[in-house]
């Protein structure tokens, strides 16, 4: 076959052309650590990492939505524990006052001191947490339980969403454990009546208040219990949301990143390449009657 | 009868068509690299007689040493490769749009999910309410700002075509002129290589932009058709040039064509101009129509779930993006919707206005809405919507690349062929040009001959 010398320059420069466009997107690759660097390169996987990124988005907000509802469920918890401290306080107090050698004027002096740890219990029952009433169900910007102690919230417990479709209730209900609704001890009436029992002397009142308080008391450690357990979701949750995190992020890099031994060896080979196509059209017009 | 005159006739015919030969390998040589130029071959043909036995060569101009059939392939592969290559490069910007980054829309779709969820742990809070507008926002702006990189794209190609459109008109009016300038130097039978080239050049530069055939007349004039019947140039050297026409509507331009008096819309189907066509209409068009739809879909299922809920103040059924009216331009128009808009109270978290500020119930709602199908028609998230469209553009766009390089291939294939017909081997041309030299050397040499017989019979007399 002829061979114009126009052709074989011609061969020679989109030769080249095409190399160096090879050896740049290896470099870029080596540089980057990114195997896909637009989304025509790879459309499947580019498309696939987008929804993994966004996965391991979400993954990160329900982490930090965990974190929010840990800190709230702890404040409950810490708030129950020292009621159920109190209560049992009250409930020794009552036995005491209980006993035929107690005088009328030391019954006088519990009733003073059963009527403190029930203003404790009470401001208690009104806990705030990072400027909400963890008591309070949805109306949670006011305390929810009046200087009588009747309940003034609504009967829900906020929600969180912490993983894709379950939801944990951040709390318990304020008018269940202390104001007796759904078949409980009412807290407030009851200690306020024991007080009242307390100042007029009225031992079998006070006698009766025993079976009160220990309802009250159990109402309240289970309220604990309940909460103990949404602090064992979250956990469970919080692991869940991490495998989620980590199983996207390998995948996105599985499916765009650059495995930085290929990406090196690929660099060398477009570069070698590319200096012998460069070496061999050095040559050029290599040998020739013009020159000869 | 042959007279000795007669020798040095011939020595003076040799001699002329030698250097006409010479001259003809210097020009091969020279032209190596001009572009579109096709190597000569020199006519020397012998001068017969009477008086026998002939008067010596004589060159008979130069002929252009061309394949027809490689060169009409050559016209179909460069329409080819105008395609794909315009096409190609009309997408790019779908790649360059689309590249994931920081400030994507699935960024944004996820941060605007984040804010929902922080919102929902903090309803009452007014930094969590700030957030959610400043999100809403910015999925807004980064929508607008697709759509209006993806108008622009459009708008470029609209240019590109008129543009296009101008060059080939501007080579058709060549083309017919040449057309007559070579038929009036071809009378005397001589080829005119130089006006051809130039010829076949235009057709070729044509052929990059839009499809055309070439059908050449015996009298060297030329019929330019386009799509092979839609005369461009007739063999009277009429143009009939391509019109480009503005939709003040859309901003797109047509191309019609001037048929029997009466104007016809064209469809291309090769060349620069075919290929800026088939990017606007197909792949650009259908990332701007899915990106529209997307945001239709999503500020309509955000809308829908906040208007169900009650915001700071007490009030609800507000919209959170201004409603789309109809899909074409809801991306363009993504905005938040004036009652929102600068008043983050009326961001709706609660379900009901007595439950203020810790109800949640809608702020989980609108948070799960990241979870929920309501993108393409229900079957995905608005994430997975994002990640379909970015998918389908991309494949476009390889698509486009590697029918670029396949065409380019086919050019470069085709382009190699024809070099080797009717490229120019500078060694060649060398030898040649010692073989002419050969020959007037031996010219000479005869005339230095019957010079001498002359001489010798001159002599005689004495």
């Amino acid at each position: 076959m002829r061979v114009s010398d126009k052709g074989t320059f011609e061969l020679h420069r989109a030769n080249l052309a095409r190399l160096k466009s090879a050896w740049t997107s290896a470099q870029e690759r080596a540089a980057t650590g990114r195997q896909v660097t637009k989304p025509s390169e790879d459309p499947l996987a580019m498309s696939q990492a987008l929804r993994e990124r966004s996965k391991s988005a979400r993954a990160d907000a329900y982490a930090r939505g965990i974190d929010m509802g840990n800190h709230r469920l702890d404040a409950a918890d810490r708030s129950l524990a020292d009621v159920a401290e109190a209560l049992r306080r009250i409930r020794d107090l009552t036995v005491q006052a209980a006993s035929d050698t107690v005088t009328a004027r030391e019954r006088a002096d519990i009733a003073v001191e059963v009527r403190s740890l029930r203003d404790t219990v009470h401001s208690l029952a009104n806990t705030e947490a990072a400027g909400s009433y963890v008591f309070a169900g949805y109306p949670d910007d006011a305390p929810p339980f009046d200087a009588a102690g009747v309940f003034g919230g609504s009967s829900d417990v906020p929600e969180l969403e912490v993983s894709p479709g379950v939801r944990v209730a951040l709390g318990v209900r304020g008018d269940e454990v202390f104001s007796g609704a759904g078949g409980g001890v009412d807290v407030f009436a009851s200690l306020d009546a024991l007080a009242t029992a307390l100042e007029t002397d009225d031992v079998p009142t006070i006698r009766a208040s025993l079976d009160t308080l220990d309802a009250a008391h159990g109402q309240v450690v289970h309220a604990r219990g309940e909460i103990g357990a949404r602090q064992n979701q979250l956990e469970v949750s919080q692991s869940v949301v991490g495998r989620m995190k980590d199983r996207a992020e390998v995948r996105q890099s599985e499916l765009v990143g650059a495995d930085p031994v290929d990406a090196y060896l690929e660099l060398e080979q477009a570069q070698g390449a590319y200096q012998a196509a460069v070496k061999i059209a050095a040559q050029l017009p290599g040998p020739s009657l013009v020159n000869g | 009868m042959s007279t000795l005159f007669g020798i040095l006739s011939v020595g003076r015919n040799g001699m002329m068509a030698h250097q006409v030969a010479s001259q003809t390998a210097s020009h091969n040589a020279t032209n190596a690299s001009s572009l579109g130029y096709t190597r000569r071959m020199a006519n020397l043909e012998s001068i017969d007689g009477p008086p026998q036995p002939g008067l010596g060569s004589r060159a008979k101009g130069a002929r252009r040493v061309i394949d027809p059939f490689l060169e009409r392939r050559l016209l179909g592969a460069r329409s080819s490769a105008g395609e794909s290559r315009a096409r190609a490069s009309s997408l790019n910007v779908l790649d360059e749009v689309f590249t994931d980054s920081d400030a994507d829309i699935g960024a944004a779709l996820d941060a605007l999910t984040r804010a929902f969820g922080d919102l929902s742990v903090n309803p009452g809070d007014p930094t969590a309410r700030e957030q959610v507008l400043a999100r809403a926002q910015s999925l807004g702006d980064v929508f607008r700002q697709t759509a209006e990189d993806l108008d622009g794209a459009r708008g470029e190609i609209n240019e590109r075509i008129a543009f296009e459109v101008g060059q080939v008109n501007e080579r058709l009016y060549q083309i017919a002129d040449l057309g007559e300038q070579i038929a009036k130097a071809e009378l005397d039978g001589q080829e005119a290589g130089n006006l051809r080239d130039r010829r076949d050049q235009l057709v070729r530069e044509v052929a990059d932009r839009v499809p055309v055939k070439a059908i050449e007349e015996d009298d060297g004039t030329l019929n330019l058709l386009l799509d092979g019947s839609r005369v461009l140039v007739g063999p009277d050297g009429e143009v009939n040039e391509l019109l480009s026409a503005l939709d003040p509507g859309t901003g797109d331009v047509s191309i019609q064509h001037r048929e029997a008096g009466a104007l016809v819309d064209l469809s291309l189907a090769g060349g620069s101009i075919g290929g800026m066509f088939a990017a606007r209409d197909g792949a650009l068009r259908d990332a701007q129509s899915a990106l529209d739809q997307l945001a239709y879909d999503i500020a309509t299922a955000y809308n829908t779930t906040h208007r169900s809920g009650i915001g700071l103040d007490g009030l609800g059924g507000r919209d959170l993006f201004v409603p789309p009216g109809a899909v074409p331009g809801a991306a363009m128009n993504l905005d938040l919707s004036a009652a929102i808009a600068g008043n983050p109270d009326a961001v709706a978290a609660a379900a009901d206005a007595l439950m203020l500020p810790g109800d949640n119930r809608v702020a989980l709602d609108l948070t799960n809405l990241a979870e929920q199908d309501l993108a393409l028609g229900g079957t995905a998230t608005a994430v997975e919507g994002y990640a379909a469209l970015v998918g389908e553009a991309a494949t476009k766009v390889q698509q486009a690349t590697l029918r670029q390089e396949g065409a380019d291939a086919a050019v470069e294939q085709v382009e190699a062929l024809r070099q080797g017909v009717s490229g120019v081997s500078v060694d060649e041309a060398m030898v040649d040009l010692m073989q002419f030299q050969r020959g007037f050397q031996a010219s000479l040499k005869v005339i230095q001959t019957a010079d001498e017989m002359l001489g010798d019979i001159m002599r005689l007399k004495r």
